[in-house]
């Protein structure tokens, strides 16, 4: 596996933290430019699409405030997207809680993807997005971690709060449901 | 679509879409790909879902991220010159104190102790002194005195040393006072400063006596 956490300078994040850590400003820019277009990615992959720049930088401001408690277990991109993941939990509780004028109705349940349906993916994106939708949360948090972003097992396993082998077992059945449904 | 039967190979192919493959993986893994149906399927299927998933995402500003980032963070952050200065100076006031209290602990127990020695010294000398006029007059009589006298005295001295490093009477507890008393009591009566008669055997020759 190579090391997404090295940039074309060389140098890892880690050493940019130790960097802005020693009021390096330039390593902040650094680590924000390296890390901002994936957590841009992984918020809309979770359906947010109206506000991710503040969750972005919601993120970023998180992290970097919390910065001591990174002991470098997961890498930091893995960090940023557990953080960038609390967020967004966090912000569709609060959503969840606001009362709303227009009545739900059964079946609106929210998932994380409803609003993938407002995007213009051309006929392939729209039938694997109703593919996603047949999914239970967990495979589709999982198969999106693994095929949006990339991650690992370990690093979902991670973020997800469970095991390597789970996440393995997630991602497998995901995937065969998602070709079961493209080939009826 | 059917599976690829090689599940090690269709578990990399995230790896491979993303280039998170070392050189030596990405060259099997590729060779794979390229004589197996499935997995190609498989990898363009990977290739839509990652586009669906992605495909509303506008770029972020970086740059405005990164300016709110750093006016909000930069005041909670300490800077690490800062923070390594704090943490010598802070090292510093430790190590100045715990010096201070050394110093206190080590002059205050040599001036406590030469308070003691001083004590003592006046203490343990004064009987000693005595006992040195006694023997010198004790000399005189030629009848020297039994050495339970001298034992008593050297038992009234140590007393009399015990109640010096102790301070005064008063700083005595009741059992140091019980016990004082119990030595004194075992002593004999104080040496008279006069010597006692020497008797002197003179005999005369032809008187058939003596004296």
């Amino acid at each position: 596996m190579t090391d997404a956490s090295r940039g074309g300078d060389g140098q890892s994040d880690l050493e940019l933290i130790a960097r802005w850590q020693r009021g390096d400003e330039r390593a902040a820019a650094e680590l924000v430019a390296r890390h901002a277009q994936a957590l841009a990615r992984f918020a809309g992959s979770f359906g947010a699409a109206d506000d991710v720049d503040d969750l972005v930088q919601d993120t970023f401001v998180r992290a970097f405030q919390s910065l001591d408690g990174f002991r470098g277990d997961s890498s930091f991109r893995t960090w940023l997207f557990t953080i960038e993941r609390r967020l967004l939990l966090d912000r569709r509780r609060a959503e969840k809680r606001r009362p709303s004028p227009v009545e739900v109705q059964e079946g609106d349940a929210a998932t994380e993807y409803d609003a993938l349906d407002s995007m213009v993916a051309g006929e392939a994106a729209g039938r694997v997005q109703q593919a996603m939708k047949r999914l239970s949360p967990t495979q589709r948090e999982v198969f999106a971690l693994r095929v949006a972003q990339g991650l690992s097992y370990k690093e979902i396993a991670e973020l997800v709060g469970t095991t390597e082998g789970a996440a393995r077992v997630h991602y497998h059945n995901a995937m065969r449901a998602v070709k079961e449904y493209i080939d009826d | 679509m059917t599976d690829c039967p090689n599940a090690e190979m269709r578990d990399r192919l995230p790896d491979l879409l993303h280039e998170r493959l070392d050189a030596a993986a990405r060259a099997l893994v590729e060779a794979h790909v390229g004589s197996c149906a499935d997995c190609r399927a498989e990898i363009a299927l990977l290739r839509e879902t990652r586009v669906a998933l992605t495909a509303g995402v506008r770029s972020v500003d970086i740059a405005a991220i990164t300016r709110v980032v750093v006016d909000r963070t930069r005041t909670t952050v300490p800077s690490g010159r800062d923070s390594r200065r704090s943490s010598w100076r802070s090292s510093f006031r430790d190590w100045r104190v715990a010096a201070s209290i050394a110093l206190l602990v080590v002059g205050g127990g040599v001036v406590l102790s030469k308070v003691r020695y001083s004590g003592s010294q006046l203490s343990t000398i004064a009987p000693v002194e005595s006992t040195a006029t006694r023997t010198v007059a004790g000399s005189t009589s030629f009848a020297a005195r039994p050495p339970v006298r001298h034992e008593s005295t050297t038992s009234a001295s140590s007393s009399s040393a015990e109640l010096s490093a102790g301070g005064e009477v008063g700083d005595l507890s009741e059992s140091d006072l019980r016990a004082l008393l119990h030595d004194l009591n075992g002593m004999d009566a104080v040496p008279s400063t006069e010597p006692e008669p020497v008797v002197v055997r003179v005999s005369v020759p032809g008187s058939g006596g003596s004296e």
